[in-house]
């Protein structure tokens, strides 16, 4: 098991290594001077000669990048165009906001969707399943956007039951609470429907297999037939899960956006319009990290769950 | 045993000749399935009776509605788009008409079920002990200790080899014939008097195989099963089977003693089954299998289902559902040529033929 984890580790480098490749190559495919694409245009001298010892321009590429890896590694990721301030702190900020919401909508989708897809599976062809279903489509279907404006418009502008816009940091727990509310839901229907759908598929398939039978016929009750279906299949489950909490991290912009949400998504908006390189390097890098160890949960936990798949 | 098909027989007089009491008792039993293609009839109107420690081989080639027949014991059809009627009276009690919670006490505490194909039949990612193990917890309701102790006994029962190192090991882990062990002991955990074996050794190694049935048959004396013996293999039937049924096409076209099956099978399917299998004694005889095709349940002939195969075919067997004839006492068989063919001598020749 540790030695599977230890493994998987290792394998996590190089993924991360292409990933720092890319995001230090955008310097060089921003069109125009390399150094001002990482600086503002008002850039004094002091800044200009730090900039080019940080990343030393004159050297080799190989080496630019070596020294540029290195700072990148102790946390410094440069100072954001627009704002002067240093990156990691508009990326923390925006991160734990951006967390926020991917977990609450996580939270949200998860539940709701394992239970739909699960009672769809148990009550199949049923009137249940066809309601699962249906919702599961409208899930799917429905731009996460879109969903954010009907809401808005029914909740915040007819209704005015919750606010449309920001993240009141300072207004307390409430406010911060009723700001979440609506983005989390536009973000939850997606995965929502994608889980619903994967969970009663993998639920099926296992109903299907003739150990569930075998589980009846000895007498089981139901509860007890349906931790084993669960159980089973957990591993495709949770697949599913990793893969969605991580869209949720990243795949917010636009959601973001709509509701002015000071997350990773809203950050990465405004440096793409701002021309905010090292921002944008930030943002990207921090978000393919927690990709990659994301990946990595995900393939330790079905190892724990199902003890054939170490062996392959 | 198998004779007692008359409305008297079948209503609440006792049966005749009758101290013996019935187990299971199942009564016009039929099963339909709505399909695409139709209402598929897997199985109608079968009758039979199974006493305490009595052991029923099922015969039929496959689809013939054997398997459907035992899941049908358990009360365990598909809840939607089946139809199930007729009765199934395991101890007396109807099991279409109980509650869930008495079927499942009866499932696993009074008849239990063995699966051809232990791979899939056992959960991959529960092991062994554990599986065993939550069957008496839900039964029984014994502790700890107590559980893992009868666990450790079960798999003395089943002389599985090295009993404590499977307990924890997963089915992946173990062999074909110990999976198999396995499943046996799942199904005997908390002693049911009814044991279905449906084909449990067709998927094993030969001599696997003769392993599973040698210690099956060691269980059904020592513990007095009853055994229902799902199987292709009339050898194996002539091992085990104190009766056997021929299901062809969803009926039970011949039920008799296996002895007096064999003697002198009163069904032209039956004779057909017979030279379509090695039997031990004349393994140089050349095999005969049974020309055509099984019957198609959705759309199942008014007259005899085995017509369009049969070698002895007349215009009634097409036009009219055979009768049950009586060959003898216990041996039944719905054919129409019975009447005809036991008086001629004819008969008795091609029984010495087949034999
Ligand atoms: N749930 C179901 N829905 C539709 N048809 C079914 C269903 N279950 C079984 N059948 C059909 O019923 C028929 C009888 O099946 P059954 O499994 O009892 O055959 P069998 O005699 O056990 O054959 P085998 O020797 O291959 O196991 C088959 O034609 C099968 O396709
Ligand atoms: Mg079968």
């Amino acid at each position: 098991m540790w030695r599977y984890v230890g493994r998987r580790l290792v394998l996590a480098i190089p993924t991360l290594l292409g990933a720092s490749i890319i995001v230090f190559a955008m310097v060089h495919l921003a069109p125009g001077d390399p150094i001002a694409a990482v600086l503002p245009v008002d850039a004094s001298k002091e800044q200009v000669e730090a900039v080019k010892k940080a990343y030393g321009f004159d050297k080799p590429l190989p080496v630019q990048y070596l020294k540029w890896l290195g700072r990148v590694v102790t946390g410094d990721l440069g100072k954001s165009i627009a704002t002067r301030r240093a990156v990691i702190l508009d990326v923390r900020d925006s991160l734990a906001n951006s967390l926020v919401l991917a977990i609450s909508s996580s939270v949200l989708a998860f539940g709701a969707g394992i239970a739909l897809g699960l009672l769809a599976a148990f009550w199949q062809g049923r009137w249940l399943d066809k309601l699962a279903s249906a919702v599961a489509v409208v899930g799917v279907s429905v731009p996460h956007y879109w969903a954010g404006i009907i809401l808005i418009i029914i909740f915040s502008v007819q209704l005015n039951w919750l606010p449309a816009m920001g993240a009141a940091a300072d207004g307390g727990i409430v406010a911060y609470l009723r700001h979440m509310t609506l983005p989390t839901i536009a973000l939850a229907l997606i995965p929502l429907g994608v889980i619903a759908r994967v969970v009663r598929s993998a639920a099926l398939d296992i109903l299907a297999q003739e150990f569930v039978l075998a589980l009846r016929a000895k007498g089981l009750g139901h509860r007890r037939v349906f931790t084993h279906v669960v159980k089973n299949s957990a591993p495709q489950i949770i697949t599913v899960l990793g893969l969605q909490f991580g869209f949720q991290l990243g795949g917010s912009v636009l959601v973001e956006a709509v509701f002015s949400w000071p997350g990773t998504g809203y950050l990465l908006n405004l440096a793409i319009f701002q021309r905010d390189i090292p921002v944008l390097q930030g943002v990207i890098l921090v978000l393919a990290t927690f990709f990659v160890l994301l990946n990595l949960l995900v393939d330790v936990l079905q190892t724990y769950i199902d003890p054939r798949i170490a062996r392959h | 045993m198998f004779n007692d098909y008359s409305p008297e027989a079948c209503g609440m007089t006792a049966p005749p000749g009758g101290t013996r009491i019935s187990l299971l008792r199942v009564r016009d039993l039929s099963v339909e399935f709505a399909t695409r293609d139709g209402v598929v009839r897997a199985v109608t109107e079968v009758s039979f009776d199974l006493s305490p420690g009595q052991v029923l081989a099922l015969l039929g080639e496959s689809g013939s509605g054997k398997s459907v027949t035992l899941r049908s014991i358990l009360g365990l059809n598909p809840p939607v788009r089946t139809r199930v009627s007729g009765e199934i009276l395991l101890k007396g009690e109807d099991i279409n008409r109980l509650a869930e919670r008495a079927r499942q006490d009866l499932r696993g505490g009074v008849v239990s079920m063995v699966f051809q194909e232990p791979m899939t039949a056992l959960d991959p990612v529960y092991t062994i002990g554990g599986q065993i193990e939550e069957t008496l917890i839900e039964h029984r309701g014994l502790e700890r200790a107590a559980v893992h102790r009868r666990a450790r006994e079960l798999l003395d029962l089943v002389q599985m080899p090295s009993p404590e190192r499977c307990l924890a090991s997963y089915p992946h882990e173990i062999s074909g014939g110990m999976r198999q062990r396995a499943m046996i002991a799942i199904a005997l955990a908390c002693e049911p008097e009814l044991l279905l074996a449906d084909e449990p050794t067709t998927a094993l190694d030969v001599t696997v195989q003769a392993q599973i049935l040698w210690l099956l048959r060691d269980l059904q004396r020592r513990l007095g099963l009853a055994v229902i013996f799902v199987t292709h293999d009339l050898g194996v039937a002539a091992e085990i089977a104190d009766d056997a049924a021929v299901m062809y096409g969803g009926r039970i076209v011949e039920q008799a003693p296996i002895r007096e099956l064999f003697r002198a099978p009163a069904h032209p399917y039956t004779e057909g089954l017979m030279h379509a299998t090695v039997r031990r004694r004349q393994k140089g005889k050349a095999l005969v299998p049974i020309p055509g095709a099984p019957p198609n349940l959705a759309a199942l002939p008014p007259g005899c289902a085995f017509a369009p195969r049969c070698p002895h075919v007349k215009p009634v067997c097409i036009e009219a559902l055979p009768p049950l004839h009586v060959v003898a006492s216990d041996h039944v068989s719905r054919c129409h040529l019975v009447p005809e063919r036991l008086a001629s001598p004819l008969l008795v020749l091609n029984k010495g033929g087949s034999l």
